[in-house]
């Protein structure tokens, strides 16, 4: 792969009033400071030792406001008119061609400003903007007693939530896009009353095995856990017999045992486990309460399909690549990691052709493998994490294998 | 041939999309000429000097050529042709200058090097035929291990810069709790440190230093020749790793070039260095 120039560029839509923003961003790139934007995260289950939390990329940018172009709308001189708060923010990976003729441009970040987080350094005469993501305005928003109503189903819930209009102003949802894994009706819906969005939308996910993601059109998503139905991306290791080679390093790699759970307790009293995991592996329990539903029989439909999605360990491991290689990758792509071991032929013969050469032939031997650790390109990964590294573009994914049971996960 | 050689990355790989065949035998190894592995050939199965192996390597689409290399192999009789894309006919190379000097054609009939160098005219082309007949232990298995084609040569250095090379394994070394040392090592990979010291300064080493800038802000990787195509005890007595023929490396600048003039005066001689790292 070539190399390119490679920058970042930062955007800014300010609000116009309270619930609009204004037509046109402004880019700000001019006025961030040398490695001032921080890593781009965003995961889902990707916390070791639990599962069911979601969140997206906050990202700090540390800025310099000599001319007050960025400070407080109390500035005459700033350009956020009506308040800095909740303004959108849009962080773009740019490569441009050898000659500059062409630049690409990939958004990695979309969030909004959170002024309560943002720090103003007078001595340098900086801002630090602190940015959270989309995701954000969720726990900015109050649900009114009686929004959610008993006999509600958990999709219709959750396609309310995030269509309130507050909520609206920042991504939009299409009922078509709402697909949770274990659809069930809310019984008493009590507990949704005078909370946030987020944690209703928390609940919400939880007991319907599901996870909320960002198009890059900024709707949302709620969808299984499963894989995306695209063509995998390929990473190779230094010695793939193909001679490609992407991968710059891989990190933290083990056999998931600390994200499986072979036992799921609800309310404290109804529990579905998997005993031949459980004599395998060990008692792992997950504990949850979920106050929204009383029916027994559901409550254990529900706990069964998350022990379901969580009972087998699957791999997981850390791979770093360059950003600019690859800036498609979405939460929940399939990928393939293909590192052998290093083949040696055995000094003085050639190597072992399957389909070709003769047993014993004394010119042709099997090689000798050497390294410590190696990764099949059979095993079927997903992205569960995303960390980029704006200074260095250098792009963490976390990936765990697909499926469900020990001997699925495999293209 | 002497002074080292730089050329435009290589377009035949298989990431890039680049496909073999072998038409008579070897057709299960045949990949390996295209995979960048020093390690892995292909090689013929069956075969003596009577028979004449073929290979084609087709691009995933029109490319222009003016050089390629043949990497680890045995060839003694063999020959290279291009071929018209669409009409599919097979052309021979024209104004061909090899290892031995120009040539017609890339053919040769008493080759004794274990590696082939030839620049030739440009042609557009989609694909090239291998053919080999005899081989330089008389009726052994052909073998092939790397085939490198490029579009163009950057240029050769006229003058003789000190070159440093460093072969690395990429060793990782831990201490055992006796005090022994656990070693693994990678794949070998070849670095190189030109130095241009007191560097003359008639026009043909003014142009060398030219060159090296215009490799400096080259963002693809390169090939490097350190040897420049000379070989045999007149040119090396000792003949090092990284100056064999075969060490056609892909490379890429990854310092810094600090550029002084001798005493400061300006008309005076040049130093800099620069170090070239092996690419993927």
């Amino acid at each position: 792969m070539s190399r390119t120039k490679q920058y970042v560029r930062v955007y800014v839509t300010p609000l116009a009033n309270n619930l609009a923003y204004q037509d046109n961003e402004i880019e700000i790139t001019d006025y961030i400071i040398e490695d001032g934007v921080s890593e781009i995260r965003e995961f889902i289950d990707s916390e070791d030792y639990d599962f069911g939390l979601f969140s997206f990329a906050d990202v700090d940018i540390q800025v310099d406001n000599h001319n007050g172009k960025l400070g407080p709308p109390n500035d005459s001189r700033s350009i956020f008119t009506h308040a800095r708060d909740l303004a959108k923010l849009r962080v773009v990976f740019c490569s441009e061609d050898t000659v500059g003729e062409s630049i690409t441009e990939t958004t990695v970040f979309r969030g909004l400003i959170n002024d309560e987080a943002s720090v103003s350094d007078f001595q340098e005469g900086t801002i630090t903007l602190t940015a959270l993501s989309m995701d954000s305005i969720l726990g900015r928003v109050i649900l009114d007693n009686g929004f959610i109503t008993d006999g509600t189903l958990a999709s219709e819930a959750l396609l309310s939530v995030l269509s309130i209009e507050k909520i609206a102003t920042v991504f939009s949802v299409d009922a078509s896009d709402i697909n949770v894994g274990l659809d069930f009706t809310i019984e008493d819906a009590s507990p949704f009353a005078n909370i946030s969005a987020r944690d209703a939308i928390a609940m919400l996910l939880f007991a319907s095995n599901s996870v909320l993601l960002f198009s890059d059109a900024q709707e949302a998503i709620v969808q299984e856990r499963t894989v995306n139905d695209i063509d995998p991306h390929y990473f190779y290791g230094g010695d793939a017999l193909t001679g490609r080679e992407n991968v710059l390093a891989v990190q933290n790699y083990n056999d998931g045992r600390q994200r499986m759970f072979n036992s799921v307790k609800i309310n404290g009293d109804i529990e579905q486990k998997n005993l031949p995991f459980i004599a395998e592996f060990g008692l792992r329990q997950k504990t949850a309460d979920i106050d929204f539903i009383v029916d027994t029989e559901i409550i254990g439909e529900i706990a069964t399909t998350l022990l379901d999605q969580f009972k087998a360990p699957k791999v997981e491991l850390e791979l770093q690549h360059d950003f600019s290689n690859n800036t498609s990758i979405r939460l929940l792509d399939p990928a393939s990691v293909d590192i052998p071991l290093r083949l040696v032929p055995i000094p003085g013969t050639f190597m072992f052709i399957f389909d070709q050469s003769i047993m014993d032939d004394d010119d042709e031997q099997m090689p000798e493998e050497v390294g410590a650790f190696k990764i099949d390109a059979n095993i079927k990964f997903k992205v569960i994490e995303r960390r980029l590294d704006p200074s260095t573009f250098v792009q963490t994914l976390k990936l765990r294998q697909d499926g469900t049971e020990l001997e699925d996960g495999y293209f | 041939m002497s002074g080292v050689m730089f050329f435009s990355e290589n377009l035949i790989t298989i990431e890039g999309g680049s496909a073999a065949s072998a038409l008579v035998s070897g057709d299960d190894s045949v990949q390996s000429i295209l995979d960048r592995n020093p390690d892995t050939y292909w090689r013929s199965v069956d075969s003596d000097d009577t028979t004449e192996e073929r290979i084609i390597i087709e691009f995933p689409t029109l490319y222009d050529i003016s050089a390629l290399f043949l990497i680890g192999m045995n060839f003694k009789e063999f020959k290279v042709r291009w071929q018209t894309f669409i009409v599919g006919t097979w052309n021979e190379f024209t104004n061909v200058t090899g290892v031995g000097g120009a040539k017609s054609g890339v053919n040769e009939t008493t080759y004794a090097y274990d590696t082939g160098y030839y620049t030739f005219d440009s042609v557009n082309t989609a694909a090239i035929e291998i053919k080999c007949l005899k081989t330089q232990v008389a009726d052994a298995e052909k073998f092939l291990s790397q085939v490198f084609v490029v579009e163009s040569r950057l240029g050769q250095l006229s003058g003789y810069p000190n070159v440093t090379v460093h072969n690395d394994r990429a060793s990782k070394v831990r201490t055992a709790i006796s005090g022994r040392r656990i070693i693994s090592k990678s794949r070998e990979l070849l670095h190189a440190d030109l130095t241009f010291d007191n560097y003359p300064t008639a026009s043909e080493y003014v142009a060398d230093v030219e060159l090296i800038y215009s490799l400096f802000h080259r963002d693809k990787p390169f090939l490097v020749w350190l040897c420049g195509g000379a070989v045999g005890s007149t040119a090396f007595k000792h003949t090092l790793r990284g100056f064999r023929l075969r060490d056609v490396v892909q490379m890429q600048i990854e310092n810094v070039i600090d550029a002084t003039y001798n005493e400061n005066i300006y008309i005076a001689q040049a130093n800099l260095e620069v170090n070239l790292v092996e690419h993927i």
